[in-house]
């Protein structure tokens, strides 16, 4: 007879497990958004906890659930672990409700992320819109701590109002710099107060120098905003497989196996959540 | 291949011997007008060889209907929930689909990140596989489910006076050792006979379900129109995800006590064909459309899971078919796609 | 942290709703030491009627007053929770709404008369809901999770599937399909682990219509079974007279005699 599989074992490498983490600080930047900082009880587990930017995390909020969070920070910045959450149904409610010192679970890291090995020595020209600006702060931090490998970086932003603008100080204070390019445009400017442009993300395009050759082109926006942003790539002569997109899908296990994320033969948790413009024309569906 | 034969008589022997092994579990009749089922045997007798379909495929004793994953508290954090993992069963009486089936579920829930639950499970599982004969709704040979030379420990197959039997691990194999008094070896009559049974199985297939270039077809039929009429027959009920012997989609829920401090996080079934299953905060519905769920289930069996795991999703089973409501027939829908029928 | 002050109300109905949260004996006790249980008129004699963080309210509005009671109470609290099928969807009461309302109460009260009535209508026609929990009666499993997640600080997760999906994974056989009944099953909201069809009895509908019920194709299928249209449309609108669905079965109608013509 078989050995029966003792459960121990299977615990120790359960990919569903949460470990827990503590959460040190809760920044409030919005009056729905906020930056949540993380550390994992297990010292030894927060020191093996590598990622690429791009990637995200499974959070659980205990007695709440879980959900797919992308992480922000970066890791060339180790030690801690940063997610932005957008307050929008139960277990992004929960974690709004929690306050420092309290403990979450995290597992992951999970998704592809982006593929910066192969960005290399490439210009950067990341386009986010809303919360999309999650993840591109994860990624322009790595390029801004390792400003070599990259060429000319750029952000594109755009979020609904004045108020609405994520990470807010940290982007002024790059604006400042000179190696690195942020343009910040806000839907509505009703209340007044905002010194930058008004329009949508797009509007941010007028006159902006690219050169398309040597650019990779990151897409982080909320679903309807495909259809609006990538045409302007295509214009400056962008290839499908020079335009990375980040993709949102409804997750439950993050791991491939509940099924919930597919798109086409593709795992949006396992085969991304970044897909090349290339991908999506031919993946029925994607965006 | 390591064979033996079975004599008739035996059978019930057989069955009672398993019982010392493990939990027995084996197709039974549910009530008297009931659906086959499988269950646990208390009384070999009740055992069912000739079935045609039971409602619910052997899934269920793999990735239960609500499967109870971890136990919380606010003092200890999430805490895996094992017990049950252990528990040494043997299904006996599984048909070639559905034994094939369990093979698509592993390529899912053993690759990649193993899931320990599904693996623990399959790990303390036996699996003794039966001939059958198929019916109206059964096209498993169109999609190479109808014999399975790998999968099982050991599979029946009924002769005149008997069972040839196949020994597909040391396993099943020290299974006929146990009892190898209620055995005798094979004959060069028992393959001859085994052989003919083989043919005229063969030969009775009345469903055939054109598997040549599919994936190209659908891909190049994802904007047909025929989504959207077909869709409006589907009444969106999931059945023919539940009895799916393929079907592994979940959701995750989170049920705490009253205390507020503790309760438990379990899985449970889910389907492609349900309003909520792509929908994401902000209430966008990447599938809003009842033809765009209908296609997404026939998409994944016989497109998205070949190109990701280089087999067919579907084992041509007819559950869907024999169980849905609204009568929707997969293998007429893909005809349909073809251009072989205008509906 | 201070205990949620909880309030529990009955309109018109049959209290049955308020009558399963008392059968949770095991439960009792934890459920009163862990809430401020501020007013159950039908457990308790000297309710305190101030601002609330939970309000269940079972029943229909069926009376003036029930507006009056109903509009109070989403006043004063925080989170409206709908308890039962009338509390959700109108319930049976509401099943005539498409009759001539004087002619019923004539029907019904005889010369006796009665004071003043309402077209009885859900909670969601005069107020805004948090949560509905339907059910006729509301389902004890429910009830206890919900009260939970409401505690926890969370609404409890809303169930997305139909009768049906229940009705398979307990392995029963359809009496829709196999024994051409009549049975509401796969539009009604599932919650309840199939329980009619697992005693052999088609469902009746009593937890109202799942989200995106295709009644069309369910009429289609039943007319197809030989079924009348009116005895369709008052089977599957018992518990739950929703207008829009009703419109969508006398659409189908109108096709079907068409295409049969
Ligand atoms: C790869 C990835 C990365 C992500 N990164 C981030 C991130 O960095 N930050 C972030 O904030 N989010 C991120 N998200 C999104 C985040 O995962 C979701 O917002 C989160 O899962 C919502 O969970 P919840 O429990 O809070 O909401 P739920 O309560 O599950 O609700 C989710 C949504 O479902 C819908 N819904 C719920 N109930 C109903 C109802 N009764 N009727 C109709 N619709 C309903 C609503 O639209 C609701 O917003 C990411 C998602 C993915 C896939
Ligand atoms: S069983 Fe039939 S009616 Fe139900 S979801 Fe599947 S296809 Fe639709
Ligand atoms: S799709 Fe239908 S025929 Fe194919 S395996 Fe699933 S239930 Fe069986
Ligand atoms: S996507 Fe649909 S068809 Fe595929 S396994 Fe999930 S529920 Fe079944
Ligand atoms: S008996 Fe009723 S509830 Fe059960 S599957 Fe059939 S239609 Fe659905
Ligand atoms: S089966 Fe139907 S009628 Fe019976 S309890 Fe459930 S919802 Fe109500
Ligand atoms: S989130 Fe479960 S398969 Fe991708």
């Amino acid at each position: 007879m078989r050995e029966a599989t003792a459960p121990a074992a299977a615990a120790a490498e359960n990919p569903y497990q949460p470990h827990r983490a503590k959460l040190v600080k809760l920044e409030p930047f919005t009056a729905d958004t906020a930056l949540l900082r993380l550390e994992f009880l297990d010292r030894e587990r927060g020191e093996r906890f590598t990622y690429r930017p791009g990637q995200f995390i499974q959070v659980s909020a205990l007695g709440t659930g879980e959900a797919p969070i992308s992480l922000c920070s970066s890791p060339t910045r180790p030690g801690y672990l940063e997610i932005c959450v957008r307050r929008v149904g139960r277990v992004t409610q929960a974690l709004h409700r929690l306050s420092p010192g309290a403990l979450v679970g995290v597992r992951g890291p999970y998704g592809n992320g982006f593929p910066v090995e192969k960005m290399r020595g490439k210009d950067l020209l990341l386009i986010a819109g809303g919360l999309g600006m999650a993840p591109l702060r994860s990624l322009l931090w790595y390029a801004l701590d390792r400003r070599g490998d990259f060429g000319r970086v750029t952000l594109l932003y755009g979020a609904r109002t004045p108020r609405d603008v994520l990470f807010r100080g940290e982007l002024q204070e790059l604006e400042n710099r000179s190696d690195v390019r942020i343009l910040i445009t806000v839907d509505r400017n009703e209340e007044g107060g905002w010194p930058g442009r008004v329009g949508v993300v797009t509007t941010l395009f007028e006159g902006l120098e690219v050169d398309s050759a040597r650019t990779v082109a990151v897409i982080c926006v909320p679903p309807v905003a495909f259809k609006f942003v990538v045409p302007k790539l295509l214009e400056r002569n962008f290839k499908g497989e020079q335009i990375l997109m980040s993709l949102e899908r409804k997750m439950q296990c993050g791991i491939g196996k509940c099924g919930n994320c597919n798109v086409g033969s593709k795992h949006t948790c396992l085969d991304g959540p970044v897909f090349t413009y290339w991908d999506a024309m031919n993946v029925p569906g994607m965006i | 291949m390591q064979t033996a034969f079975l004599f008739r008589e035996k059978l019930g022997q057989f069955l009672a011997g398993l019982r010392r092994v493990g939990t027995l579990l084996a197709p039974q009749r549910r009530g008297k007008e009931g659906h086959h089922a499988f269950s646990e045997v208390e009384d070999p007798q009740e055992v069912v060889l000739d079935y045609t379909r039971t409602l619910l495929p052997l899934k269920k004793y793999f990735l239960p209907p609500q499967d109870l994953l971890f136990r919380f508290s606010v003092a200890e954090g999430y805490q895996m929930a094992a017990e049950g993992l252990a528990e040494k069963r043997i299904v006996f009486g599984v048909h070639s689909c559905d034994l094939r089936a369990l093979q698509n579920l592993d390529l899912v829930f053993l690759g990649g990140y193993p899931d320990p639950y599904y693996a623990a499970r399959r790990e303390n599982t036996l699996l003794i596989g039966v001939s059958c004969t198929p019916d109206e709704l059964c096209f498993c040979a169109s999609v190479g489910a109808d014999s399975v030379t790998e999968g099982y420990d050991l599979f029946l197959t009924e002769l005149e006076d008997g069972y040839f039997v196949e020994i597909g691990s040391s396993a099943g194999n020290d299974l006929v050792q146990e009892q190898k008094e209620l055995f005798r070896e094979v004959t060069d009559e028992d393959v001859a006979a085994f052989k003919r049974r083989f043919k005229a199985r063969h030969q009775s297939f009345r469903r055939h379900l054109e598997t040549s270039g599919l994936p190209r077809i659908m891909s190049l039929e994802h904007a047909s129109s025929i989504w959207a009429s077909r869709g409006e027959e589907c009444l969106g009920c999931g059945g023919c995800s539940m009895v799916c012997p393929t079907c592994y989609c979940f959701s995750v829920a989170e049920v705490p006590n009253l205390d507020g401090q503790s309760g438990v996080r379990y899985r449970q079934w889910d389907s492609c064909l349900f309003k909520d299953y792509s929908v994401v905060a902000g209430g966008h519905n990447f599938r809003p459309q009842r033809g765009e769920r209908l296609r997404q289930r026939i998409f994944h069996k016989h497109k998205d899971f070949p190109e990701r795991y280089g087999r067919s999703g579907c084992v041509g089973c007819g559950r869907c078919i024999a169980f849905c409501p609204a009568g929707l027939d997969v293998t007429e829908i893909i005809r349909q796609l073809r251009g072989e029928i205008i509906a | 942290m201070a205990k949620p002050r909880i309030g529990i109300y009955g309109l018109t109905g049959c209290a049955g709703d308020e009558l399963v949260l008392l059968n949770c004996e095991d439960e009792l006790l934890e459920i009163v030491a862990a809430v401020d249980l501020k007013s159950f008129v039908t457990a308790q004699s000297h309710p305190e009627e101030c601002e609330l963080d939970v309000a269940f309210v079972g029943g229909a509005v069926a009376q003036p007053h029930d507006r009056e009671v109903l509009l109070d109470v989403r006043r004063r609290a925080g989170l409206l929770i709908a308890i039962g099928t009338c509390a959700v969807w109108g319930g049976v009461a509401g099943a005539k709404n498409d009759q001539d309302r004087a002619a019923l109460k004539r029907l019904v009260y005889r010369e006796a008369g009665y004071p003043e009535s309402l077209p009885p209508q859900p909670l969601s026609a005069y107020v805004q809901v948090d949560f509905s929990l339907p059910g006729c009666p509301i389902e004890k499993k429910q009830l206890l999770y919900s009260l939970a997640a409401l505690l926890h600080g969370d609404l409890p997760q809303r169930i997305g599937y139909p009768v049906c999906t229940e009705c398979r994974i307990a392995e029963n056989v359809c009496l829709l399909k196999e024994r051409g009944l009549l049975c509401c099953g796969p539009l009604t909201q599932g919650g309840c682990g199939a329980r009619c069809p697992s005693h052999n009895r088609p469902c009746a509908g009593c937890r109202g219509p799942v989200e995106e019920a295709n009644v069309a194709a369910e009429y289609r299928i039943l007319l197809e079974k030989g079924y009348g249209p009116e005895e369709i449309v008052r089977r599957l609108g018992t518990f739950a007279r929703v207008p829009h669905l009703v419109e969508l079965m006398e659409k189908e109608g109108k096709k079907h005699a068409q295409d049969i013509a």
